[in-house]
């Protein structure tokens, strides 16, 4: 097993540094593992990806060295007015893509002094962007910092990169109409209570049409739909809802199934539905997505 | 993931159209605060200190971050009442990326004026953005809204909410966009569009005030499923007001 390079740094760093915005400035990146040149140039290619202006410092190899040296190094190199004074990058290990790279802050928010934060090499130039202009905070990044590598390799961590996809179970997202000018926020705090404090991939339903306006707005749904799963295709393509009446609540919704081939690339895919294999039955809107779910899952038959 | 950032949308939208005063219009004035500047902006925003509301640590879901508008780079913010949302943390970081290659890219660095629209208003997921045709009833607050520390509540009287005004544009493209401002036909768009979006992505516009230089990301015909994906700067025109 690879050595550990010491990565302790001081809790502070000089103050004149910090004046004014930097936005723009290169970011440095530095080198505690021993890269080959292609292997290093690789990783700054990584990190910039064509939309970040990321630099090797002009010294960056501090192999072997203590995270401490960079930090030296840096405060010098930063006194030039070239390089970002308060944001860059040390790659510690050569698995940078398993282990991700350390982010060094030399003035995390005015409050926690010089801190770092492990986190994916294909995030961290993002993040000193979003830090520069205060669109989100230093502790922020902490809350979802990788773990370190010690940590990985006693079994603390876990897989570092392990897809959160592989921890869902499979879900279904319903398309959302109203032919009605029914509220649609309010549609979906009804159907999907908790939607707001999920990541959008795990929602259930998804707003997908408001067909008011036009003459036919139910035809529109029917026109509309395997054209919207093909343009958003985490839809479902069979089942969805519409809520064809103001009031939902007193009311409820229509459960819809299509009955089509969901094949989202045909040259006809706006003439597919009509009334003829669509088929709806009416349902209280509390119990509208956990009824699809069931549908969807076959747990339950389509009952017209 | 998908490349959407429909949350931000929606937490601006509400700022712009909803919330009860100070009502924040489309125009912003980046200045290059300093980082103290900028961190006062962020806790006058209810965003710091940390952990803010939206942190683990305040028992809200992993994997989100708070969102301020007007943003914390804009003089904007100096006036207080910002509201804000907690989001995606990935679509904030976005939201970051594009307002930093703006200030790059169209301000060329300096300070700068420029105009927040909104693409494609009425797409799926994004909330509160066609709210200047119907405050009244599309401006109900659904509890991850605030002003500050405290949950935002839907403008009270019809004299506040009479004075949300929008327009809904068609740009030459086929993107529907929405400003404050009362715009001309033929007016140029210059739209920062991610490379692979899906159409019904909400977009995010932002124009220069002095040359009608415009920015967004916005909307692409295929694959849902991109991760990082490149940005592109596409001309676009407003073709007519749809309302």
């Amino acid at each position: 097993m690879s050595m550990q390079p010491d990565l302790t740094l001081p809790s502070k760093a000089p103050t004149e540094l910090f004046h004014g915005d930097a936005l723009g400035k290169p970011f440095a990146v530095y080198m505690l593992a021993d890269f080959q040149d292609g292997e290093a140039e690789e990783l700054r290619k990584f990190i910039a990806s064509d939309e970040y202006d990321v630099r090797f410092a002009p010294r960056y190899n501090f192999a072997g060295q203590a995270l401490r040296a960079v930090f030296d190094y840096h405060l010098k190199l930063a006194e030039g007015g070239i390089y970002h004074p308060t944001l860059f990058v040390v790659a510690v290990q050569k698995t940078w893509s398993k282990d991700g790279v350390l982010l060094v802050s030399l003035n995390c928010d005015g409050e926690c002094g010089v801190d770092t934060c492990r986190m994916r090499a294909e995030d961290v130039a993002s993040a000193m962007v979003n830090l520069e202009i205060a669109n989100m905070d230093w502790e922020e990044f902490k809350d979802s910092e990788l773990p370190s590598v010690e940590s990985v390799t006693a079994g603390l961590g876990g897989t570092i990169f392990e897809s959160a996809d592989n921890k869902k179970p499979p879900h279904h997202t319903f398309g959302i109409y109203t032919t009605a000018g029914a509220n649609m926020t309010n549609i979906r705090v009804q159907l999907e209570p908790d939607w707001d404090r999920k990541q959008p991939e795990d929602y259930i339903c998804e707003f997908a049409g408001n067909m008011t306006a036009y003459p036919d707005p139910w035809g529109e749904v029917l026109s509309y739909h395997p054209f919207v799963c093909r343009r958003v295709k985490a839809l479902h393509r069979q089942l969805f809802i519409c809520a064809d009446k103001k009031d939902v609540e007193k009311e409820g919704v229509l459960l819809c199934k299509m009955d089509w081939d969901g094949n989202i690339d045909r040259e006809d895919v706006l003439e597919v539905g009509n009334n003829e294999n669509t088929k709806t039955r009416r349902c209280p809107v509390g119990e509208a997505a956990s009824t699809l779910v069931e549908i969807a899952d076959h747990k339950r038959e389509w009952e017209d | 993931m998908t490349w959407t950032i429909k949350e931000i949308c929606t937490n601006m939208c509400w700022g712009a159209y909803c919330t009860k005063g100070p009502r924040f219009g489309v125009t912003f004035n980046w200045d290059k605060a300093d980082k103290t500047t900028k961190r006062r902006r962020r806790r006058s925003a209810g965003c710091a200190p940390n952990p803010n509301r939206c942190s683990t640590k305040k028992n809200y879901p992993k994997g989100h971050s708070c969102d301020e508008y007007p943003f914390a780079s804009v003089k904007e913010a100096d006036q207080g009442g910002q509201v804000n949302r907690c989001v995606p943390a990935d679509q904030n970081s976005r939201q970051g990326n594009l307002i930093g290659k703006y200030y790059q890219s169209s301000c060329g660095g300096n300070p700068c004026q420029f105009i927040v629209g909104f693409g494609n208003p009425n797409s799926a997921g994004v909330k509160y953005c066609s709210a200047f045709q119907d405050p009244k009833t599309m401006c109900v607050p659904d509890g991850n809204e605030f002003k500050g520390n405290n949950p935002d509540v839907q403008p009270p009287n019809k004299r506040d909410l009479d004075q949300v005004r929008g327009y809904l544009y068609m740009t030459e493209r086929g993107t529907e966009v929405s400003f404050d401002h009362d715009l001309e036909p033929g007016t140029i768009i210059h739209s920062v569009r991610a490379i692979n979006e899906t159409l019904f992505d909400e977009t995010l516009k932002l124009k220069r005030r002095d040359d009608y230089d415009y920015y967004d990301d916005s909307d692409n015909d295929d694959e849902d499923d991109v991760d990082d994906p490149n940005l592109e700067v596409v001309e676009d025109k407003i073709a007519y007001k749809i309302v």
